[in-house]
């Protein structure tokens, strides 16, 4: 008992003192003038033979506007959008985190600053350790500039927007430099910030854009060196599936430390959307391709929305220029049962509140109107105090009440920007990989083989992914079937097809590792509540019991989990020959990290083979384990200064051994940490009195240790470990069966 | 009589002539890659200020009541007249208001 308590003291205080470290981080406004004046320093010239952005983006404008109809102004303000646009204030998201987790004496190791990262990892290892992609504008700084910072430059004649709007290229494509305006130079030096930034203020603030995830290497059109990128072998929307965004955080830590054990068991690009508004479950995302966005509209769906969400959305149509029909989202409905006819955004199709909703949120996820969004987080390290009283719970980011009512407001301007965005989004096909360098050679050409995959495709996968599909009166299975077949076969069935009727489909159809389904984000009170439809909301309101999942504990399939019923939105096929590994997760086949044709094609491989062919895949192998001993992290620095007898618990020693599942550690409501404290203590004691607890630490700590397993896996928020499983369709086809579905789905 | 007319004519226009044609100057601002030099010109009513792009990308100078339209780089350069006391801030149209300048006119 006196331990139980000391834990939720020890608990208390250490928020406390998070508290009492808080350091708010200046208001961002890249827009507005730095208070001390500098000229940013160029880099070498363009070279007459060199492509630019501009030339890059004149290109794929009058390409849109050619073969699509699009406007090609546009697409090109939208490009703009996609590529420099930080959602205005973005840049004081991110220097609060570097405020917050900057200082040498923090606790996690982590430092979330991303000057730090392009000063210090070299750009030609950049592509290699992180999956960052350089900036064919910039070159590699010969010398330090004037604050000592050796940061790429842009090739003089490279800039050719307002810098204050879309900031200058930091070498790395998505994230951009912007004066910062509280920047000393009196109190600056940069030797003493890369050491330890507390309480420091850069030149420069980062911010970013979308294309920090979402750009990849053209697959068409490779480099020869992925680190060193023309424009011409990039493409902004397929999305950056070599993106290690949890390395990129959290690369420098100690690999003793958990937290250097989440980042990296991070799946490459993948992106972990619920990180800072946690929903307690480690469930990072694959970073969707962007294509045939026009095609996926025809197959938008109908949802509910509540009255309040539909003045919302009109006001929002309103300041952005929108129709309230437009077919992003179109409003329908009656006054007291509205509707959106919308597509689902998101592998859980959660996003379900139109195009124009989904992407204003995600500027919200990438820091605009931080100071705001701070709030809805379950844990807002700013507020520690307050997070706790609240017991961790979540708030609705609220932009009903709240947060539109500034027309200048940072979400309002971005408001505006997103039907040009939308339009250039709306502006990119697939890659054939007839087109892609050699890519011939990869296709048989072999009529009869090609056949027999499109019937396997028919009866197998194409119910879910088409968007084309039988005329909806034809309900007769055999006959449905039969129209399937004939609709496949078709010469045309590719043609402005999304492959993927962009439905929610519920976790006992797919069988995935549901924990990104369960993610909790979208509904009501919690950070993106009004920004998912009342459907949405309903479909989850019945509760599931998932069985048979594996208990890492004990090696058996005897796990059984209660929770909301959950959903995964068809991923389109599109181009699958090049986006390979598969599954929400990108758990599924091979990672090469290599962008090439070839490259590209033995992932394509390997996934495919694996995923018709279940036995094939890592399995519980598949489950992220740590790779070395692991401790918590020692966040109790000012607990122990004012409580010596805290070495009676020996926290630090809470060691994990090699190969303990991460998520029995990262998929866990801080509220629960003071059970973890005295289940440990219990453990320890083994039904002994707990104040033997100091004598007997020592030699019964790996009982100790044991204990807390236990109880992680018995509060585990979601306790699904093998990441890899699910999606049998098509495992009992025949060897020459999947043979020819594979080299059909090349042709995709 | 006639002849001093005539000389004190000669002797007024020549006046004319070479004052307003000794003072009305062209005053050159460099365009570079993101800023103007001088940044901050004075000059009088009567002067033009010439423009000139000596960086590698296009600029223009625009202001409230002036705009030279773009300049192309590669040392192209465009001029205005002004004429009217005060002061004209501008920018560039392709970099915003970060490539910014001010220009004091003075009456003679």
């Amino acid at each position: 008992m006196k331990y139980r308590f000391m834990a939720l003291i020890l608990l208390f205080s250490t928020l406390a003192y998070a508290e009492l470290k808080d350091k708010k981080g200046p208001e961002p406004k890249p827009g507005a003038q730095a208070a001390f004046d500098f000229d940013y320093e160029f880099g070498r010239p363009i070279r007459p033979d060199e492509e630019t952005y501009n030339q890059y983006r004149k290109a794929h404008a009058e390409h849109a506007e050619k073969q699509m109809g699009l406007s090609a102004a546009a697409v090109g303000d939208g490009m703009d959008t996609w590529h420099w646009w930080v959602g205005v204030d973005n840049p004081g998201f991110w220097q609060d985190l570097v405020n917050l987790t900057g200082g040498k004496e923090n606790a996690t190791g982590l430092r979330l600053d991303f000057l730090r990262v392009v000063m210090s990892v070299p750009r030609a290892e950049r592509f290699k350790r992180l999956g960052l992609i350089n900036d064919p504008d910039t070159v590699e700084a010969d010398k330090p500039d004037q604050f000592g910072l050796k940061i790429d430059r842009m090739k003089d004649g490279a800039l050719q927007w307002d810098p204050e709007k879309f900031g200058y290229s930091s070498g790395v494509i998505g994230l951009q430099l912007f004066k910062n305006k509280d920047f000393d130079p009196k109190k600056w030096n940069a030797e003493t910030y890369l050491n330890d930034a507390k309480g420091m203020q850069p030149p420069y603030k980062i911010g970013m854009s979308c294309v920090f995830c979402h750009i990849g290497m053209n697959p068409l059109n490779p480099p020869d060196n992925p680190a060193d990128p023309k424009w011409e072998n990039l493409t902004s929307t397929i999305g950056n599936q070599y993106l290690r965004e949890g390395l990129t955080f959290g690369e420098t830590i100690e690999h003793q430390s958990i937290i250097y054990q989440y980042m990296a068991t991070q799946e490459p690009g993948t992106s972990e959307t619920s990180r800072f508004p946690t929903d307690s479950i480690n469930n990072p995302t694959n970073i969707n391709s962007i294509f045939r966005l026009r095609d996926r509209l025809k197959v938008a769906h109908v949802e509910k929305i509540t009255p309040a969400q539909a003045t919302l959305i009109k006001s929002m149509y309103k300041n952005a220029g929108l129709e309230l029909d437009n077919i992003g989202g179109a409003l329908g409905g009656t006054e007291k049962e509205p509707t959106l006819k919308v597509p689902h955004i998101l592998t859980d199709g959660s996003d379900s509140m139109g195009i124009l909703m989904a992407s204003v949120r995600v500027y919200v996820n990438e820091g605009l109107m931080h100071k705001e969004w701070y709030d809805s987080w379950p844990v807002n390290p700013w507020k520690m105090t307050k997070s706790v009283l609240r017991g961790f719970k979540p708030a609705e980011f609220d932009i009903i009440e709240k947060w539109r009512k500034d027309p200048n407001s940072p979400w309002m301007q971005t408001e505006r920007r997103m039907p040009n965005m939308a339009t250039f989004l709306m502006s990119y096909d697939g890659f054939p990989l007839a087109d892609a360098k050699n890519g011939k050679s990869y296709l048989k050409n072999n009529p009869k083989l090609l056949n027999r995959g499109k019937i396997a495709f028919a009866e197998n996968c194409a119910s879910c992914h088409s968007s084309k599909s039988p005329d909806s009166t034809i309900t007769d299975p055999v006959l449905r079937k039969k129209a399937w077949k004939e609709l496949v076969l078709s010469d045309d069935f590719l043609d402005h097809n999304y492959l993927s009727d962009d439905q929610r489909h519920a976790y006992s159809e797919i069988g995935t590792n549901i924990q990104r389904s369960e993610g909790t984000n979208a509904m009501r009170g919690s950070t993106w509540g009004q920004m998912s439809s009342q459907t949405y909301k309903d479909q989850r309101k019945e509760q599931i019991t998932v069985k048979n999942l594996y208990n890492p504990l004990t090696g058996t399939y005897d796990l059984e989990w209660k929770g909301p019923n959950a959903y995964y939105r068809t991923p389109t096929l599109v181009s699958i020959w090049a986006t390979a590994p598969y599954f929400h997760n990108n758990s599924l086949g091979l990672y090469n990290g290599d962008p090439s044709v070839k490259g590209r094609m033995d992932a394509f491989e390997d996934g495919m083979t694996k995923l018709l062919t279940p036995n094939k895949r890592l399995g519980v192998r598949s489950i992220k384990v740590t790779s070395t001993v692991t401790t918590l992290p020692d966040a109790f620095p000012g607990f122990k200064a004012k409580h010596p007898y805290f070495d009676e618990m020996k926290l630090k020693l809470l060691e994990f051994p090699v190969g303990t599942p991460v998520n029995l550690m990262m998929s866990l409501n801080p509220k629960h940490f003071p059970s973890l404290i005295a289940a440990y203590v219990k453990g320890v004691v083994a039904g002994r009195p707990e104040k033997e607890f100091p004598g007997l630490v020592d030699r019964r700590r790996k009982a100790g240790i044991e204990a807390v397993k236990k109880k992680m896996l018995e509060l585990n928020t979601v306790p699904d470990f093998i990441e890899d499983r699910g999606h049998t369709f098509g495992s009992d086809l025949s060897d020459e069966d999947k043979l020819a579905l594979i080299e059909y789905m090349k042709r995709f | 009589m006639k002849l001093s007319k005539v000389v004190n004519a000669a002797i007024f226009l020549s006046f004319i002539f070479f004052t307003t044609g000794a003072q009305a100057k062209q005053i050159e601002v460099q365009m570079k890659s993101i800023s103007y030099s001088p940044k901050l010109i004075a000059i009088h009513s009567g002067d033009s200020v010439v423009w000139k792009n000596v960086s590698y990308s296009e600029h223009s100078a625009s202001g409230e009541t002036f705009d030279t339209s773009s300049v192309e780089p590669k040392h192209k350069s465009k001029a205005i007249l002004f004429e009217k006391p005060g002061t004209y801030t501008y920018h560039c149209k392709v970099h915003g208001t970060t490539m910014n300048g001010t220009i004091k006119v003075e009456s003679k």
